[in-house]
Parts: structure tokens; C-alpha cells; sequence
């Protein structure tokens, strides 16, 4: 199989096509079309990772060529790509079965399908592409069909403004993602990740390019894994369906960033300079976005904010150094975080609403969801043996072991405020007196096929750490490692630190939200201006919107009439500068060269012809400028060629 | 290269022939400008209103036709002073040339060009 | 014989005489209908004998014509895009009521019989003469709609306009065969790799650029072509846009590549500033149309800055991105304009309000029109993105790396103005409301226009393969 396995990415375009044509025949049942092709790709990709497990396949041949230039098509399946594969067909095969309950009777139904089938076509395709080329327009695929996927309740403003949002922020990511491509591209004449890194290797190609190359394609990782400062999009982007942020907005596409690095990271590691810039933003942005999550009130956002924050864990995996514990935290990331975000969508199912005060003690409503939950739960938080502590115990055993100690400690504080804000989602929402007896009273547990899919990821994010765990001799380090890996001393201490930091944060919880030892609105008010940054997000929204928003508009209404072509500044800052370039070439076609004629016509009328003015008004404009470029073309031509 | 003496000389006369016949001829002759003289000549015709009218789109017809037919001549011309040593095939290409005049006479005729109104 | 190898050219000939005379001879109701089947009839025989006339490399009547890849090439196509425009018109003049409906079909005959000429010529003459045939049947074919004032002025001006542009290249030529005392290609190229590169030369060339310059509706010499593509009958504004500007191409590339190649860094910076130019303002200016027409009109012009990046490369590379570029440029083009006939046969104005609600109303032809504007953008999987990829590649390979990222750029900016009719096609509720009814032949050029923007799309290599091998020098 595994010499075979590009098809694995093209049975869930096939039933994309299928979706698209019969949607309206097959109506609600496109959702077992989406559901058999996921199902055979699951197949395949165990078949491939069972093979993979005995050497790795790659295979490429020119799809298009002129002169030196070579477009490869091609795939690879290594230990990265087969982890990868199992990951997203499982996860998007669980959603899949899982909005069969929830998106029922939605009215872009099959719409609904049809992108999500798009979209793990493009995934699959991205992790096995063997160039950048293919990977590129996968990531851009991807990025359409999240967008899709966001504003698919497009009559609500919130969901089209978020849709928007995400694309363009992601946008100025996947420039830096191509320049950096098409850089490396000119100074390596290749595509293909191998070639690349052996000419890197072999010292080809200037310290200081691969520098400014690896960055570049770093800051699309930036972007498209939504770390700061391109982290904006992902909280908006929970106005789309909650499965679908299940499976695009939590567990794989925005861990395509990731993947990113990881698969480029032969070009990382010639330079130090790019890893230390990877460990540093996945630092920073998993610590920012921990103490966010810490007073957000929505459900999803809550997530929303932990999703950022993990992924910025990973980040600060690959980026000190440990290839293997970036991937393992992204594999038992996808897992746990997709549970948890259909465990949330199954609480908002119940209540319809998003909003923790508004919920409380639905353990007993929903017993599955909350046993399920509490399991994702413990995963996040670090408590052993969830799959959630190896991973992150492998990435703060990396830092540890890293030149800068205090991406030890910011990934130590982000695991205790991951126990305290996880503790307090459960706390809220499960625990206590229903605070909205109204919404109490009609909620009810999800049907099967909704819990169905719940239960086999808590099976996951229980047990899918165990193959990092020393109980399986680290089997996982050993599959997926870059070159020869070099995996860090194992550390009691380490170990210690994370488990009291995941303790404390969870006692922190139940104190402040379970037994009330310290009052919530005492706190509140004595630390009022710190709750007040964390509530409004450290105010970076409001940021852009005063440089770019406010900004664009203050340059509108000194310019004034582009007022109305400014829709959305931010969004259009780009279209704006170039409706304005256009502007500019129109009034110069209206006014100058009309101006100029007229003015040729006015002498004309002075010299005593006087009526045949109407007529000729235009065709002359248009004789004048073509003689007057033949004029400048003379003289350029004699100044440049001469 | 040319040789711009020659050349020199060359306008110099074709300049001052012209004007000194002129300027000897107005000199010589009487000056008696009379109301018929001023006319324009227009080939013995009274000149009967504006020269710039509107004329009938027909008269371009008329005039295009003409100039295909008048091309044509030219062509037959040398054609016909070395017809012999061009041989049958000069015949039969000059017989497809033509005929596809013809063809376009027969779409004039019957699209009734030639008439007038 | 050497009257073989330009059989094509004879069966079209032909063709035109005896439907010159089926239009004045039959006089039944289905004048219209008739006169299609003719011209597809005579157009595809043309293809036919194309394809059987064994092959025939070289110079023919005494280095008039020369007959290589790159003039099989478009004797190829353009034949083919005869009968696309052939397909679109006859539903057009029967909606638009036209007078004398035949002749029609004769005039768009002898447009490609020139075009053909133009492609195929290895002197001035030639070129001048195929240019011409082409040109004037064109402004006939802009004011063929006679009761529509629109078509009459971008008849008048197209012809005003053509006729200063004509002159000058005339100028161009006179001056070139006065330094070389040559009209045949092949002898002024040998003369001017002795003379070097006077000023009268340089000046000479100057004319010839913007001669032809103003056919491919270059900025600063575009300013006809809005008023002519929005004023002229639909289908042939899509016959302009493709037919007698690729023709333009190919005598650009016969004249400075086979002509003037001696002077090959002048004139491919001169062509590099007029890619730059023309693109910027053509998709500048495009982004503020409201008449779908003139929006193409703009967008075709843009495109004609692209392909010019070719001419700039200077290099074969750059004639085979050309040669691919004009292809896929060709087909998705006609393409869209299939669509927009097919849309202004029954709501007349051709404004972008008009594609409101398309998807609902006719949900296959808001999908082709979509691929083609992927097309047209670049998007890979579309004929478009090779020929952006190649044209792409040949500027690079000739150091001209600020073009190719000009171009990127372009691409970028002319999004906004194709996205404008997907929105209005896919989020905007329809004007009018109801299936919109397309007549059989525009299905027919919509699905070949979109079969072959896919396939050029996925399998390019082998069409690549053929004009690299028609191309190649030496």
C-alpha cells in the first residue's frame, strides 16, 4: 500500500466531486459518501503506517519542466507523514460521523460535507507531498475550505466578518510561507524537501539566506497555527460549525503550521537563529494565550485559546530542539482537543448556548459528555497517565535540556494555568447548581452518533501517549525522530515540576471554582486591571484595529472620496492601495490626457474652426497619445539604445 | 553617398525656374480681373452652390468598385506583354485571379450595386 | 508543387468565394443557419487538409511566406477559433436582428484567412498585407450591428484608430527597407548583424513596436480597445480579443525574433517597460468597469502585458511561454465570452449586474465561467497556469526577476475584479429570476472551451513538448 499511498488523498476528493455533483439528489445522505471515503482512507493509512513501520517510500517525477526549472509531482511517506495520516483520517472520519447528528437539518448540509471532504483531501495531500510546490497549493486548498468553513453561516455578520478575518490574517503568513519557497527555490533549483536540505547540508547555500528563508517559511507555520502575533483569526473562527472547528480549528489544519516546521526542518536546523525564533514565539504564544483562556467565558473560546496555546507548546518542542516531541504533542493534541471541541459542541447542542454561566451541572444530563470530557481534560491538563502529560513532559524535558532555561519555565507556567483554566471549564460547566434552569431543564444527551465518536477519542487521548511513555520503551521516539535522534536524558526533576505545576493548577480550580476558598469577585476586583487585559485579550485586536483599521480609515477621510471603497479597512487594506493606484490611472485617462486634448481642441477653436468640435473629441485623445509615444519611444529609444 | 553639391544645384534650379516663368508671366500680363474669371473652373459647368455637400453613399460604392477593376487593369497589363513566355500557367493563375473579381462583381450585380436607386 | 503546403490556406479561399455567392444566391429563411454550417463546413476542412498536407518546413514563394512549427502553430489555431466565434454568432445576429446576417460569416472568413497569412509570412509585405485583410475585416465586423449606435462608434473608432496605427508601421517598414533595401526578413536580418545599431535603425524599430504595439492593444496604444470590445456585437468582441491580437503576437514574433534579432536587448527592454505598463493599467483600470465587456476588454489588454513578458525574456524560452500562454489564453477567453453572449442573448446590456443569481439560473455556466477566471488568474490544474508558470520561468531565466514578480503581483490584483462576477453569480440573489435558456452550439463552445482549459491544465507536457520542439532554434 504504502507504494500506492498518494491515493489515500484522493478518495476524499472523489467524494468531494461526488458530494458536489449530487448533492441535491442525495440530499442528507452525502454524509455516508464523506463518511465510506474517510473510512477507506483510515484503511489505507493503517496499511501505510504498518508498512512505514519497515522503511519509508518516496517517489517523484517531473510534471512539468522547461529549461532548469522542474515542477516535481511526488509523495513520500516517512515516519512524519505516516503518524500524520493516521491522525487527520481519524479525526476527520470521527467529526464526520459525529455532524451526522449535529449539522442535521442545517440548510447548507451538503455544503457542509463537501468542504470538509475538501479540506481532508488538501491535508492529506500536504503531508504527502514530497515538495513545496504540491505543499503550497495544499495550504492554500486548506485555507480556502477553512474559510469555507467559517463563514458557512454566512448570514450571520460575526461568522462572514470571522471568515474574512481568518483569510486575510492567514494570508500574510502564506506570503512569507511563498517567498520563502520561491527563495529557496532560486537559490537550490528545487522543490523537493530532501534536495533542499541535502544542498543546505552540504553548505551550498549562504548562513545567512537559509536564515532569512527558513523564517519566512516559518512565519506561514506563524499564521496558519495562529501564533502570536498573526493569532487574531482562531477565536473568530469559532463562529463556524463546532465539529468542523473540531477537525480544522483545533486539531489538524491549524496544526499544519507545525507540520510545517517539522517538515522542513532540515532547513531549521542550519541555522540557529530559526529554531531559537520558533522556540521563542511558541514560548511566548503559549503562555499569552494560557493566561487568556484563564478568564474566558465562552466554551469554544476557552478552547479556542487553549488550542493557540498548544500549539505554541509545539512550537517550543521543535523549536528547542526535539523534533519527536512537537510531533508527539501534536498527535496527542489532535486527539484530546478534537474530543474535547465535539465534547463542547455536544454540551452546546444540549444547552444552545456558549456560554459557561449559563450552564452547570450537566454531569448528570450528560453523563457520556462528561466522562468523555473529563478525560480530554485530564490529557490537556498533564495529569499522568493521560496521553497529554508524555507529550508535554517530552517538550519541557526538551527546553529543560535547551541552551535558554526560560523556555523551561514559560512552558511550566503554561502547563499550571492549562490545569487551573481546563479545571474551571469542567467546574462550570458540569458542576454546581444548573446557574439556567430553563436551559437545564430541556437539555439531554446527544444521540449515538454523537457519542459514539466521543468515546473512541477519549479511548485515544487516554491511551495514545503510551507508546512515548517509558512503559513502551519510548517506541514512538524511535519511529519518528530527524536523522539519527538524539533524545534528552529523561529527568525526574522535569517530570516532578510538570506534575506539580498540572496539580496546582487544577487545585487552584477547585478552590477558586469548586469549594469557593477564595472568592471569584474578590479576585476579580483586587487584581481588576490585570483581569481587564486578560478579558480584552492584552487588547491586540484593538491594536490592529487603531494601526490598520483606524489608520486606513484617518488616510480615507483625508483623501475622502475612497471613503466608501472602504469596506473593512484591515480587510482591504491591500484591494484599497490598489483601487487607489487605479483611481489614480483613471482620472489620469479622464483628466489629463482629456485635459490635454481639450486643450489641443480650445487652440484649435481660437484658430477660427469652431464647430466640428463635438465629433472629434475623443478618436483625437486617442491619436495624440499614440503619437505621443511614438515621440518618447524615439527619444527613449536614441537615449537608452544609442 | 550621395553627392549633396549636385544635389544642392539640382533644387536651386527647380526652385527658381518655376518662379522666375512665374514672376515673368505676371509681370507681362495684363490685370483685368472680371466676375466670370474669379470662378472656379469646373470644366465649363456653372458652379451651382457649396462644394461641401453630402454625397450619396453610392458615389463611394461606385468609386470602390471602380478602383478594383482599375487595379486589375494594372495587373493585366505586363501580364499580357509576357503572357506567351509565362506559359499555361500563367494563364490559368491570372484566370483564377479573375475570377475571383468576378465573384465579387456577381455579389456587386446582385446586391444591385450597379444600379443607381 | 509549391502550391502543397498552403492548401489549407487555398480550401479557405475557396470556401469564402463560394459563400460570397451562397449569400446572394439563396435566398431561403434559414439564411443564417446555412451560412454556420457553411463556415464550420469550410473551417474545418481548412483543419483537415492542415492536418493531411504532408509536412513542409522552409521558405515559399520566393521567401515570402516561411512555414515552420510556430506558423503551423497558428495556422492551427486559428481556424479554430473561427469556428468558436462561428458557434457563438448565430444565435447573436438572429436575438440583435441583424441586416444581411451571411455576411457575417464571409467578413470573420477572411479575418482569419489574413491572420493565417500574418502567422505564416517571412517578409514585410506579407505582413503588411496579412494585417491589413485582417484588420479591415475587423472594423467591419465592429459596426456590424448597424441600427446600434455603440457599433458604429467603435467601428469608426477602431477604424480611425487602426488606420494612424497602420500608418505607422508602414512608416516603420519604409524605413527599414530603405536602410536595407530588403523587405524579406531573412535579408534584413543579415544586413542589420553587419550595420550594428544606428539611431535610423532604432528609430525604425520604434514605429514597428508601436505598429504593432497598438494591434495587441499595448498601454499606452489600448485606448481603442475598450470602446471597440464594448461597442462591437459580442462575438466579436471574443473574435478580438483573441483572433487578431494572437495574430498581432505572431507577426511581433516573426518580425523582432526572425527579423531583428540583432537588436534583441533593445527591443526586449522596450517590451519589458510595455508589459509593465500595459498590465498595471490594465488591471488597474479593470477593477473599476461596470459593462462586463469593457471589464474583459481591460482584462484582455492586461493579458497582452503578460504575454509581452515573453518578448522581453528574449529568448525561445520566452516565444514557447508565448506560443503556450496564447493558447490557454485563447480558449478560456472564447470560453467566457460563450458565457457572456449567452447571458446578453437574452438580458441584452451585458452589465455585471446582469450575472446576479447565475448559479441558480444556469448553475453549468457559472461553473465553467468560474475554472476559465481560474484560468485567466493562473490557478494551477488550468491551462492559465502554465502559461503564467512558463512565461514566469522564461523572465527569470533572463535575469528579469522584477518582471516575473510585476506579474505575480498582477495576478493578484486582477482576482478582484473576476471575483466580482463570482460573487455576483454565487451570493447575489438574481435579478431575473428563472432557468436561463442557452442555445445548443454555446453549450457546445463552452464544454470544448472548458475541456480544453482542463486539459492543458493537467496533461501540458506533450503540447509543451511539440512547441518546444517547434521552436527550438536551429
Amino acid at each position: 500500500m504504502i507504494e500506492q499511498a498518494w491515493i489515500i488523498a484522493i478518495i476524499p476528493i472523489v467524494a468531494w466531486l461526488i458530494i458536489f455533483l449530487f448533492a441535491k439528489a442525495l440530499k442528507e445522505k452525502v454524509a455516508y459518501v464523506g463518511i465510506l471515503a474517510m473510512g477507506i482512507s483510515l484503511l489505507l493509512s493503517v496499511l501505510t503506517f504498518s508498512e512505514a513501520l519497515g522503511g519509508t517510500v518516496e517517489k517523484s517525477f517531473p510534471w512539468a519542466v522547461v529549461g532548469d526549472i522542474k515542477i516535481p509531482v511526488g509523495f513520500q511517506v516517512d515516519p512524519l507523514t505516516a503518524v500524520m495520516l493516521l491522525v487527520i483520517t481519524i479525526v476527520s472520519l470521527m467529526v464526520q460521523i459525529y455532524s451526522v447528528g449535529y449539522m442535521h437539518g442545517d440548510v447548507r448540509y451538503a455544503k457542509y460535507y463537501a468542504i470538509v471532504s475538501l479540506f481532508s483531501a488538501a491535508m492529506l495531500g500536504l503531508v504527502l507531498a514530497n515538495n513545496f510546490f504540491w505543499l503550497v497549493l495544499s495550504w492554500e486548498i486548506m485555507g480556502l475550505s477553512s474559510y469555507l468553513l467559517i463563514s458557512h453561516w454566512y448570514e450571520k455578520p460575526e461568522a462572514a466578518a470571522a471568515g474574512m478575518k481568518a483569510f486575510i490574517t492567514t494570508r500574510i503568513g502564506d506570503i512569507g510561507l511563498l517567498l520563502g519557497t520561491i527563495m529557496l527555490f532560486v537559490y537550490t533549483h528545487s522543490f523537493e524537501f530532501n534536495v533542499i536540505a541535502e544542498k543546505i547540508h552540504a553548505g551550498e547555500i549562504n548562513q545567512g539566506i537559509v536564515t532569512v528563508a527558513a523564517l519566512l517559511v516559518f512565519a506561514g507555520g506563524v499564521g496558519k497555527s495562529a501564533q502570536f502575533p498573526l493569532h487574531v483569526w482562531l477565536p473568530d473562527a469559532m463562529a463556524g460549525p463546532t465539529p468542523g472547528s473540531a477537525l480544522i480549528h483545533a486539531a489538524t489544519m491549524v496544526a499544519a503550521g507545525v507540520y510545517l516546521v517539522a517538515r522542513a526542518y532540515g532547513i531549521f536546523v542550519a541555522t540557529p537563529y530559526a529554531l531559537f525564533w520558533v522556540a521563542l514565539i511558541g514560548g511566548f504564544t503559549a503562555l499569552f494565550a494560557a493566561t487568556i483562556a484563564t478568564v474566558m467565558t465562552d466554551i469554544k473560546k476557552v478552547l479556542a485559546y487553549s488550542t493557540v496555546s498548544q500549539l505554541g507548546y509545539m512550537m517550543l518542542g521543535l523549536g528547542a530542539g526535539s523534533y519527536t516531541a512537537g510531533i508527539f504533542h501534536l498527535m496527542t493534541h489532535a486527539f484530546f482537543k478534537s474530543l474535547l471541541f465535539l465534547g463542547s459542541g455536544s454540551v452546546i447542542h444540549a444547552v444552545h448556548s456558549q456560554e459557561m454561566h449559563e450552564m452547570g451541572g450537566l454531569r448528570k444530563k450528560l453523563p457520556i459528555t462528561y466522562w468523555t470530557f473529563l478525560i480530554g481534560t485530564a490529557a490537556l491538563a498533564g495529569i499522568p497517565p493521560f496521553s497529554g502529560f508524555w507529550s508535554k513532559d517530552e517538550i519541557l524535558l526538551a527546553a529543560y535540556r535547551s541552551p535558554y532555561p526560560v523556555l523551561f519555565w514559560m512552558g511550566v507556567a503554561t502547563a499550571g494555568l492549562t490545569a487551573y483554566y481546563m479545571t474551571r471549564a469542567v467546574i462550570l460547566t458540569f458542576f454546581g447548581q444548573p446557574r439556567d434552569h430553563h436551559k437545564y431543564e430541556h437539555a439531554h444527551e446527544s444521540p449515538p452518533v454523537m457519542t459514539v465518536p466521543l468515546v473512541i477519542l477519549a479511548t485515544l487521548a487516554a491511551v495514545s501517549g503510551l507508546p512515548g511513555s517509558p512503559f513502551l520503551h519510548n517506541a514512538f521516539g524511535e519511529f519518528v525522530k530527524f536523522g539519527h535522534g538524539h533524545e534528552a536524558e529523561p529527568s525526574s526533576f522535569v517530570m516532578i515540576i510538570a506534575i506539580s505545576a498540572a496539580l496546582l493548577g487544577v487545585l487552584a480550580g477547585v478552590a477558586i471554582y469548586g469549594y469557593k476558598v477564595i472568592s471569584r469577585e474578590k479576585a476579580i476586583r483586587s487584581w481588576r486591571p490585570l483581569y481587564l487585559v486578560l478579558k480584552n485579550k492584552y487588547y491586540v485586536d484593538e491594536f490592529y484595529m487603531a494601526i490598520f483599521v483606524r489608520g486606513t480609515v484617518l488616510l480615507a477621510e483625508i483623501v475622502g472620496f475612497f471613503d466608501r471603497y472602504i469596506i473593512d479597512g484591515l480587510v482591504n487594506l491591500v484591494g484599497w492601495l490598489g483601487m487607489q493606484l487605479s483611481f489614480l490611472s483613471g482620472l489620469f485617462d479622464k483628466y489629463v490626457i482629456d485635459g490635454m486634448v481639450n486643450g489641443v481642441a480650445a487652440i484649435t477653436m481660437a484658430l477660427g474652426n469652431s464647430a466640428r468640435r463635438l465629433q472629434t473629441g475623443f478618436v483625437q485623445s486617442y491619436a495624440i497619445t499614440l503619437f505621443a509615444g511614438v515621440v518618447i519611444g524615439l527619444i527613449l529609444i536614441q537615449l537608452i539604445g544609442g | 553617398m550621395v553627392n549633396f553639391v549636385d544635389l544642392t544645384v539640382f533644387l536651386a534650379i527647380g526652385i527658381l525656374l518655376p518662379a522666375a516663368m512665374m514672376g515673368a508671366g505676371a509681370l507681362l500680363r495684363p490685370q483685368r480681373p472680371g466676375k466670370v474669371k474669379l470662378e472656379p473652373y469646373e470644366c465649363g459647368e456653372i458652379p451651382v452652390g457649396d462644394a461641401r455637400i453630402r454625397y450619396h453613399i453610392r458615389y463611394y460604392i461606385f468609386a470602390l468598385v471602380f478602383v478594383v477593376f482599375d487595379v486589375e487593369t494594372v495587373f493585366l497589363y505586363p501580364w499580357a506583354v509576357i503572357w506567351k513566355s509565362l506559359g499555361l500557367f500563367g494563364f490559368v493563375e491570372m484566370m483564377i485571379f479573375l475570377g475571383i473579381l468576378v465573384i465579387g462583381l456577381i455579389y456587386a450585380w446582385k446586391k444591385r450595386v450597379l444600379e443607381w436607386i | 508543387m509549391s502550391y502543397l503546403p498552403i492548401l489549407p490556406e487555398i480550401v479557405l479561399t475557396a470556401a469564402i468565394l463560394f459563400l460570397t455567392l451562397v449569400v446572394v444566391f439563396y435566398q431561403g429563411e434559414n439564411r443564417n443557419g446555412v451560412m454556420m454550417t457553411g463556415t464550420i463546413f469550410g473551417l474545418s476542412v481548412t483543419l483537415l487538409t492542415l492536418a493531411f498536407v504532408p509536412p513542409f518546413a522552409g521558405y515559399l514563394f520566393s521567401g515570402m511566406l516561411t512555414l515552420d512549427g510556430m506558423a503551423f502553430f497558428f495556422r492551427w489555431l486559428f481556424p479554430a477559433v473561427g469556428l468558436f466565434v462561428a458557434f457563438m454568432a448565430r444565435e447573436f445576429l438572429e436575438v440583435k436582428k441583424a441586416e444581411n446576417p451571411g455576411e457575417f460569416y464571409v467578413i470573420l472568413l477572411l479575418a482569419i484567412l489574413g491572420m493565417m497569412l500574418m502567422a505564416s509570412s517571412g517578409d514585410l509585405i506579407t505582413i503588411y498585407l496579412g494585417l491589413e485583410l485582417t484588420s479591415i475585416s475587423s472594423y467591419i465586423l465592429a459596426g456590424y450591428l448597424r441600427e446600434d449606435p455603440k457599433s458604429g462608434e467603435a467601428a469608426i473608432k477602431y477604424f480611425l484608430m487602426g488606420a494612424l496605427a497602420s500608418g505607422v508601421l508602414l512608416f516603420g517598414m519604409s524605413l527599414f527597407y530603405g536602410l536595407t533595401g530588403a523587405t524579406n526578413l531573412v535579408s534584413i536580418s543579415g544586413i542589420l548583424h553587419q550595420v550594428g545599431a544606428p539611431p535610423l535603425v532604432l528609430a525604425a524599430m520604434v514605429f514597428l513596436i508601436i505598429g504593432l504595439g497598438f494591434k495587441v492593444a499595448a498601454v499606452p496604444f489600448h485606448m481603442w480597445a475598450p470602446d471597440a470590445y464594448e461597442g462591437a456585437p459580442t462575438p466579436v468582441t471574443a473574435f478580438f480579443s483573441v483572433g487578431p491580437k494572437a495574430a498581432a503576437f505572431a507577426a511581433i514574433i516573426r518580425v523582432f525574433t526572425d527579423g531583428l534579432s540583432s537588436l534583441v536587448w533593445e527591443w526586449s527592454l522596450a517590451f519589458a517597460v510595455l508589459a509593465l505598463i500595459t498590465m498595471t493599467l490594465g488591471n488597474l483600470t479593470a477593477l473599476w468597469q461596470k459593462n462586463v465587456k469593457r471589464m474583459l476588454a481591460y482584462s484582455s489588454i492586461a493579458h497582452a502585458g503578460y504575454i509581452m513578458v515573453g518578448l522581453a525574456a528574449g529568448t525561445w524560452q520566452g516565444t514557447v511561454a508565448m506560443l503556450l500562454y496564447l493558447l490557454a489564453y485563447v480558449f478560456t477567453n472564447l470560453g467566457i465570452f460563450a458565457v457572456v453572449t449567452a447571458l446578453g442573448n437574452r438580458e441584452g446590456k451585458d452589465e455585471l449586474t446582469d450575472f446576479t443569481g447565475l448559479s441558480q439560473r444556469s448553475p453549468y455556466l457559472a461553473a465553467a465561467l468560474v475554472v476559465f477566471f481560474l484560468s485567466l488568474i493562473g490557478i494551477p490544474f488550468t491551462a492559465g497556469f502554465f502559461g503564467k508558470f512558463l512565461l514566469f520561468g522564461a523572465a527569470v531565466q533572463s535575469g528579469l526577476v522584477w518582471l516575473a514578480l510585476v506579474m505575480a503581483v498582477n495576478s493578484a490584483i486582477s482576482v478582484g475584479y473576476y471575483y466580482t462576477v463570482v460573487r455576483n453569480m454565487y451570493l447575489v440573489a438574481p435579478k431575473n429570476k428563472g432557468a436561463l435558456p442557452v442555445a445548443g452550439e454555446l453549450k457546445l463552445v463552452v464544454t470544448v472551451a472548458l475541456l480544453v482549459t482542463l486539459i492543458l491544465g493537467l496533461f501540458f507536457e506533450p503540447v509543451l513538448g511539440r512547441l518546444v520542439a517547434f521552436t527550438l532554434p536551429g
